[in-house]
């Protein structure tokens, strides 16, 4: 499906300002509720397109906002635009192009694939620019038709990935795996050849486990301990034990056009944090079950 | 000898290979070899399953039981830790308790699950002192071994002779556990002699096992009592059995269903997911096949030979059996043997008479149970004891276990023998 195929002229705003984001969405909502007939009461859907806004993570460096909300009983998604006359300063970002979605409380596919087109197309710095500059409804639509913008009919694992991602190697010692741990503030690592071949992976327990030997593991119950040996052992050899010798070889994955329902199954019955996003041999991406929750629980 | 008693044997023979080189899993080469006698007629159906000890079947599974209720209220582990704390955190002295500690649970529980309960908190002992987990890790196996003999229920050959001999646990408590006391006590002194000069420690290592909290290890300390009071119920049951004319397994039963009704809270599926079902159906396959060679006759024709070997003589038969029966069970599964020699036995006994035989059942129990000492793979706590080790990172090779294990054998054996002579004949 083509995403201009998704918008009316009517429901698109242009050079107005705007000194807030309340207001744009107002704005939208009333073009939304002309175009569409919409009988719901203006308030009932403010209330929490702007809960959700107070909730953050709707406004993207690239310069655009999607304000949305999920309604009950709405089987439909609108979609409303308006590009500022001057950008709407947000707490962090600057917007120029702010996208209001309505959709329904349980259909999450069409939705979602229609936001990671708009934030894909915001990341096309000429594409955008072009849109922003168009100035009317009918040339923003057909700007979006000629640049072939599409929506995907399902979600895929590729739309909601991590794309970058810290890496190790064979050779890195377990401090510097620490550190990066530390520093990325996660529990996930891919071990890398130097081919860029993907060849291990390390987690946050796999580190903890170093210290725990087997034989502790049969105990069952450590509360008689204060302190373990081995545990200890391992502070004092992190500089010098390699990543080598305490990465797993990589066991579960996904690839990039994996389902989100695969990769949902994958996460519970595994009970990880992390799936490695794998195309020939190569590591693309790293899927979290925060991404999940982020990108299409809370999206 | 006909076609149908070669067919049995050579069967009987392969099943016996496979269990003892571990070519397939044993559970499974033994029922495969069962369901072929029944197929083949070499034992009918119903006949095969009336062979069944149901008896020891009941016995072990009500047995695990308790073990596995038992288990997760910390116990065990508490009195681990509290002996070695009564050792003051010395090595030897701490390898001595634990070893006795096991001897002692050994007589009571399986000697694999004495072994896997005790070797994780050794090896963390051994660990906190900074000294190799391996010296006491083979004692305990050898000491798990000797403490199974001493009671009906230490050791599934005493299982198997007290069903079929009709020995209750007094019997074995005042036959067996005597010279299971003496062979221990020769054990410490082998341990002592071999490992005293090798275990030193420092005082900073020794404080820190004297830091173990030994009560924080008790996870429910309700139940505890529970388990304690159902446990020494079902010892109780155990020293009266015979008394009661009531079975070993209808006491252990018993007490396995007070404790299931008094834990309540988990489901009892829980419990029974802990019985060993592979050991069940190997017991129950083992009797089918070896009912199939006593309804041949083959058992008959080989105690008949035995006898006129040894011309009557029952001292004799008495010696052979502890030292063919040890040096058999270091070497192969001492569980099928001794399911080989019942029958034997109790064709011994129908021409002697049941009385006089009693010391030869004594005499197959002690060289059954104290041979699997011989070598890494006479017993199954053996085996478990290296793989615990060696998952931890500390190996025992067939050797290490051996020339400790051996010398032990010998020395026991010895013992058993002296004992039996001095005291039946």
């Amino acid at each position: 499906m083509k995403l201009a195929s998704l918008l009316t002229e009517d429901s698109i705003c242009f050079g107005k300002s705007y000194r807030s984001m309340e207001e744009a969405v107002r704005e939208l909502l009333g073009a939304l509720k002309k175009t569409h007939r919409l009988k719901l009461p203006l308030e009932e859907v403010v209330t929490p397109v702007m809960q959700r806004e107070a909730l953050g993570g709707t406004a993207f460096p690239t310069g655009i906002a999607v304000p949305h909300a999920r309604l009950d009983n709405f089987p439909d998604l609108l979609i409303g635009v308006c590009v500022p006359q001057t950008p709407i300063q947000t707490q962090n970002q600057s917007v120029k192009l702010v996208v209001l979605m309505l959709t329904s409380k349980t259909e999450t596919t069409l939705y979602l694939n229609a936001l990671a087109s708009f934030l894909k197309l915001s990341q096309d710095a000429v594409l955008f620019e072009k849109l922003i500059g168009c100035g009317t409804p009918a040339a923003f639509i057909r700007v979006l038709q000629d640049a072939s913008v599409e929506v995907k009919k399902e979600i895929t694992v590729q739309a909601i990935m991590s794309a970058s991602f810290p890496y190790l190697v064979q050779t890195d010692t377990v401090k510097r795996a620490a550190d990066l741990f530390y520093k990325h503030s996660t529990s996930y690592l891919p071990v890398l050849s130097p081919e860029g071949n993907f060849i291990g992976e390390l987690t946050v327990l796999d580190l903890f486990r170093i210290g725990l030997p087997d034989y502790v593991f049969k105990l069952g119950n450590l509360k008689f301990l204060k302190t373990l040996e081995p545990f200890e052992e391992l502070l004092r050899k992190e500089e010098v034990m390699t990543v080598a010798e305490v990465m797993k070889k990589p066991s579960l994955y996904l690839e990039e056009d994996s389902s989100l329902i695969e990769a949902v199954y994958k996460f519970v019955s595994s009970n990880r944090r992390h799936l490695p996003v794998v195309k020939g041999g190569k590591i693309v991406g790293i899927l979290s079950y925060m991404h999940i929750l982020h990108k299409v629980l809370r999206a | 000898m006909n076609l149908i008693t070669v067919t049995a044997l050579g069967i009987f023979l392969l099943v016996y290979i496979g269990i003892s080189f571990e070519l397939v899993n044993k559970t499974v080469i033994v029922l495969l070899g069962a369901m072929v006698f029944i197929a083949l007629h070499i034992i009918g159906q119903e006949e095969a399953f009336r062979r069944i000890d149901w008896n020891v079947i009941f016995l072990l599974i009500s047995m695990m039981v308790i073990v596995s209720i038992t288990k997760s209220t910390g116990l065990f582990q508490y009195v681990a830790i509290k002996t070695a704390k009564a050792a003051k955190g010395h090595p030897v002295k701490i390898l001595i308790a634990l070893s006795g500690i096991t001897a002692l649970f050994s007589a009571f529980l399986d000697n694999v699950t004495t072994i896997l309960i005790i070797a994780p908190v050794t090896i963390l002992i051994a660990v906190e002192l900074g000294i190799s987990p391996v010296p006491f890790l083979i004692s305990e196996a050898i000491a798990s071994n000797i403490g199974g003999t001493a009671t009906l229920i230490g050791d599934p050959p005493n299982i198997m002779i007290g069903s079929a001999a009709r020995l209750d646990f007094m019997a074995f408590l005042v036959n067996l556990t005597p010279i299971v006391l003496i062979v221990f006590l020769a054990f410490v002194g082998i341990v002592y002699l071999l490992f005293h000069k090798e275990l030193v420690v420092t005082n900073e290592r020794r404080a820190r096992v004297m830091e173990f909290d030994e009560s924080k290890s008790i996870e429910d300390p309700v139940l505890l009592k529970k388990c304690l009071a159902v446990l020494g119920l079902v010892i109780i049951g155990f020293l009266l059995h015979g008394l009661l004319q009531i079975e070993a397994a209808t006491v252990s039963m018993l007490g396995a269903s007070i404790l299931l009704l008094l834990t309540g809270k988990r489901e009892v599926d829980d419990y029974f997911k802990d019985i060993e079902w592979g050991t069940i159906f190997f017991f129950i396959g083992l009797f089918i096949l070896v009912g199939g060679i006593v309804e041949l006759g083959v058992i008959r024709v080989l105690a008949e030979k035995l006898l006129s070997l040894t011309q009557g003589n029952l001292k004799l038969t008495a010696i052979i059996l502890i030292w063919v029966s040890g040096v058999i069970s270091a070497i192969v599964d001492n569980i099928p043997y001794v399911a080989t020699l019942i029958p034997l036995i109790q064709n011994i006994a129908s021409t002697v008479g049941q009385g006089a035989a009693v010391p030869l059942w004594w005499s197959l129990a002690l060289g059954a149970c104290l041979g699997g000492n011989g070598t890494l793979v006479g017993a199954s706590a053996n085996v478990i004891a290296a793989g615990l080790a060696g998952k931890s990172g500390f190996r025992i090779t067939f050797l290490d276990f051996t020339r400790y294990g051996i010398l032990v054998t010998l020395v026991s054996l010895l013992l058993s023998t002296v004992y039996v002579l001095w005291r039946y004949f």
